[in-house]
């Protein structure tokens, strides 16, 4: 079976497994990492010198209006448009279903004429129903924070700065509920930046977009205190500013992306692997690397301490963590970063004593302190899926067979005849095309079901395919059996990228979403994960990070993990 | 107002789905209406004549199968079905077929199918000159867009193509846009209370 898990270059510990990684169990819970897009963008933005400035601020004393936010690069310019609405509470929603947001953004292609500022009013504040053009890269909108938004304005206007216990944690004034690119509803197709230095990896522009919107969020807070109490109000201190980042609310939508781009999430995973394994394989632990590391192990204890949850399947694993980050302050005590290959005797020990939710935060750990080793691995990390769609018919079906015994090898020994392993259908309902998951046996949805259970298809496929000799081909075998064509596809990429898949049942009854939610926003570089169901997750995003004014004079990295001594 | 290729191939795999297409041949013609549009041509508008003339019962589509193994059999092919085919089968495909469907749909995949050089997909005085990224003809809208035909496929003496890209699909293609919206709404589940309630996961109250 053709795979790419050796590295090209030259190393002892090979890359974990797929069958080891891509469990939904240890994809949720990943964490965010120095390979983060967050993370990459920053670092990225510093070492380009880009720069920042505010152009418009049109903002009326009920913070209704328009602002734009632009960031000026060596070669190009993107200005964020922010259109700030007079929300009725009733109306606040952050599901796809909504109608209606506190404030809607688009990422302009340049700096925007009025024309285009007009032309983006009549759209943008209507998201879905609107359109946007060629010009925009993407389409975003925010709710306030009901438990802070109003909160800070009262401190503020009152000459008093918001308490950190109120902040802490909560850590945003809106969370975004959605973030669209990838020329969706008209937006600039990837096809026509990826290629742009400053936005090699994934989601650039997304993200891009959302740190701008931080600043915006906290723009509009001073401004409308200001506008309350003009006598009084104060602006926020840098501090408590620095505690502040954009909320996320993400559903279903996010789930179904994992197994809609098996191409992006190899080349996701297998960076991060890659990057492992070379840390692992380091000979001996530098000692400015050896202290920073213990720093970082510190820090990520605070941050776990400020991570709360009240969601029955993540709180216990926020106390695990918490025991585990512990366990390994204790360990590293007794056990200095000593003797040959160190990194990898640490993580030895991690994966037979630490919870899954420890051992991943390790991982991300053990990256920190090694950005001259893995950061290259950055520019990897994104994929073309057109590149892998064509199915090479001409394949024996032997060889198919042999390599979906070996890939699906797991899910080939489970029933798709009982009623748990088909438990649910993933759907998409006609109430604005909202991402849902459904019950099979409790309503009629069979109908509609979305091709989200790659495991249950292979298995089917390698029953049709079982009555086939093996010398046929893929060609003649599909002419036959096209309603295998997507499991035949799907297993030919599986077999030259073995991190595209993933190793559990979609649609069985105890899968949980959040797993799958969990690792993309990890990449992302989202931290604070709260599930408010099985399917449905707050998370924090740029938390502790630089300003954009702040950026030049500071190391967005070291600001990923909370500092020991509050600032 | 134009569309980005990439949710006009959104759109085109769930219109696809949504006429009876399995997913896989779905996505297929997601790929032929992105490859078509960005050679200027209207694959928007072939895919929705063609699920149109698929949706009317009296239609019945013969699989590609026999392209293959009888070719004699009296037989429309379905031109997304029958392109997967030849693409997937390389070198051992047939060059003559006596009815296909929306013979436009064949392009993207003969295209694809070329490896070097230049072939030539022909139907009655109609000639697509394909090479593996894009195609030129000098045929007539209205000819592209037949119902069905005799196809056939030869090598060219040509060695190469030049051919332009389009990044968008125009606005004038915004009603046939709208008739792949309409087989697309047949991917969406109805509204219910309890698919409203418990399918997004996000409760009854989902604000903070």
């Amino acid at each position: 079976m053709p795979t790419n898990l050796a590295s090209s270059e030259p190393q002892d510990i090979a890359l974990r497994a797929p069958s080891e990684v891509m469990r939904l169990k240890r994809m949720g819970s990943f964490h965010q990492s120095r390979l983060s897009f967050m993370r990459v963008l920053l670092r990225r933005l510093k070492h380009q010198g880009w720069r920042f400035d505010r152009p418009v601020w049109r903002i009326d004393h009920r913070g209704v209006g328009v602002a734009t936010y632009r960031a000026i690069g060596p070669e190009r310019v993107y200005t964020l448009i922010a259109f700030a609405h007079d929300l009725p509470a009733e109306q606040r929603s952050d599901r796809v279903i909504a109608e209606a947001w506190d404030a809607t953004f688009t990422l302009f292609d340049g700096e925007p004429s009025e024309d285009d500022i007009v032309r983006l009013s009549q759209n943008v504040p209507l998201q879905e129903a609107g359109r946007i053009s060629a010009s925009e890269l993407v389409l975003s909108r925010a709710n306030r924070s009901v438990r802070l938004f109003e909160y800070v304005i009262d401190c503020l206007a009152r000459g008093l700065q918001p308490a950190t216990e109120m902040v802490d944690p909560i850590g945003y004034l809106m969370r975004t509920t959605a973030v669209y690119g990838s020329g969706k509803f008209g937006a600039a197709d990837r096809d026509t930046w990826a290629e742009r230095p400053e936005f090699l990896g994934s989601f650039q522009p997304e993200l891009l977009s959302v740190w701008l919107i931080r600043s915006f969020t906290l723009d509009l807070v001073e401004h409308l205190a200001q506008a309350r109490a003009p006598e009084t109000a104060v602006l926020m201190s840098p501090g408590i500013r620095r505690r502040l980042g954009v909320g996320n609310s993400t559903g279903l939508g996010m789930a179904p992306f994992l197994l809609t781009h098996p191409s992006l999430i190899h080349a996701w995973v297998n960076a991060r692997e890659t990057a492992l394994a070379r840390v692992r394989s380091i000979q001996t632990a530098a000692p400015d690397k050896s202290i920073l590391f213990r720093n970082l192990v510190a820090r990520a204890a605070i941050n776990a301490r400020n991570w709360t949850s009240e969601h029955p399947h993540q709180s216990p694993k926020i106390a695990g963590l918490r025991e585990d980050l512990a366990r390994l302050s204790n360990h590293l005590e007794d056990h200095p970063l000593e003797g040959s290959q160190p990194w990898n005797e640490l993580y030895l020990w991690a994966a037979n004593t630490l919870s899954l939710e420890g051992q991943e935060q390790l991982v991300s750990l053990m990256l920190e302190p090694h950005g001259e080793q893995i950061d290259d691995l950055a520019d990897t990390m994104s994929a073309d899926e057109s590149g892998s769609f064509h199915i090479n018919g001409t394949l024996p079906a032997g060889i198919l067979k042999a390599w979906l015994r070996e890939a699906y090898g797991w899910a080939l020994t489970t029933d798709f005849e009982s009623d748990d392993a088909i438990a649910r259908v993933w759907y998409v309902s006609e109430e604005k095309l909202e991402p849902r998951l459904g019950e099979r046996f409790e309503e009629p949805l069979e109908a509609y079901e979305q091709p989200l259970a790659p495991a249950r298809d292979a298995a089917a496929m390698l029953r049709s395919l079982q009555e086939w000799d093996d010398s046929e081909t893929i060609a003649a075998f599909l002419m036959k059996h096209p309603e295998h064509r997507h499991a035949v596809r799907r297993a030919q990429l599986v077999a030259q990228k073995p991190y595209a898949e993933i190793r559990d049942n979609t649609i069985a009854a105890e899968m949980l979403p959040i797993d799958l939610l969990r690792c993309k926003l990890s990449f992302f570089g989202a931290t604070k994960f709260d599930p408010r169901s099985d399917r449905w997750v707050r998370i924090t995003m740029f938390q502790g990070a630089p300003f954009p004014e702040e950026l030049a004079d500071s190391d967005p990295d070291d600001l990923a993990y909370p500092p020991e001594k509050p600032l | 107002m134009s569309w980005s290729l990439g949710e006009t191939r959104s759109l085109a795999i769930k219109a696809a789905r949504g006429a009876g297409m399995t997913w896989g041949l779905a996505e297929d013609a997601g790929f032929a209406v992105q490859w078509l549009q960005a050679n200027g041509s209207p694959g928007v508008q072939i895919l929705a004549e063609y699920l149109s003339w698929r949706d009317d019962a009296e239609n019945e589509i013969t699989p590609a199968w026999f392209a293959f193994h009888q070719p004699e059999s009296p037989a429309i092919y379905c031109p997304i079905e029958l392109g997967t085919a030849i693409l997937d089968s390389g070198k051992t495909a047939p060059n003559r077929f006596d009815r296909v469907a929306h013979p436009l749909l064949l392009a993207p995949f003969l295209g694809v199918a070329t490896a070097s050089g230049v072939r030539c997909l022909s139907w009655h005085s109609t000639e697509i000159l394909l090479c593996r990224n894009g195609f030129t003809t000098s045929a007539q809208q209205r000819t592209l867009l037949v119902e069905q035909a005799a196809c056939q496929i030869a090598d060219s003496k040509l060695s190469r193509l030049s051919n332009r890209i389009f990044q968008r699909v125009p606005d004038s293609e915004q009603r046939h846009i709208a008739r792949l919206e309409k087989f697309a709404a047949r991917t969406y589940a109805p509204a219910s209370e309890q698919s409203r309630l418990t399918g997004a996961g996000a409760g009854v109250n989902d604000n903070d």
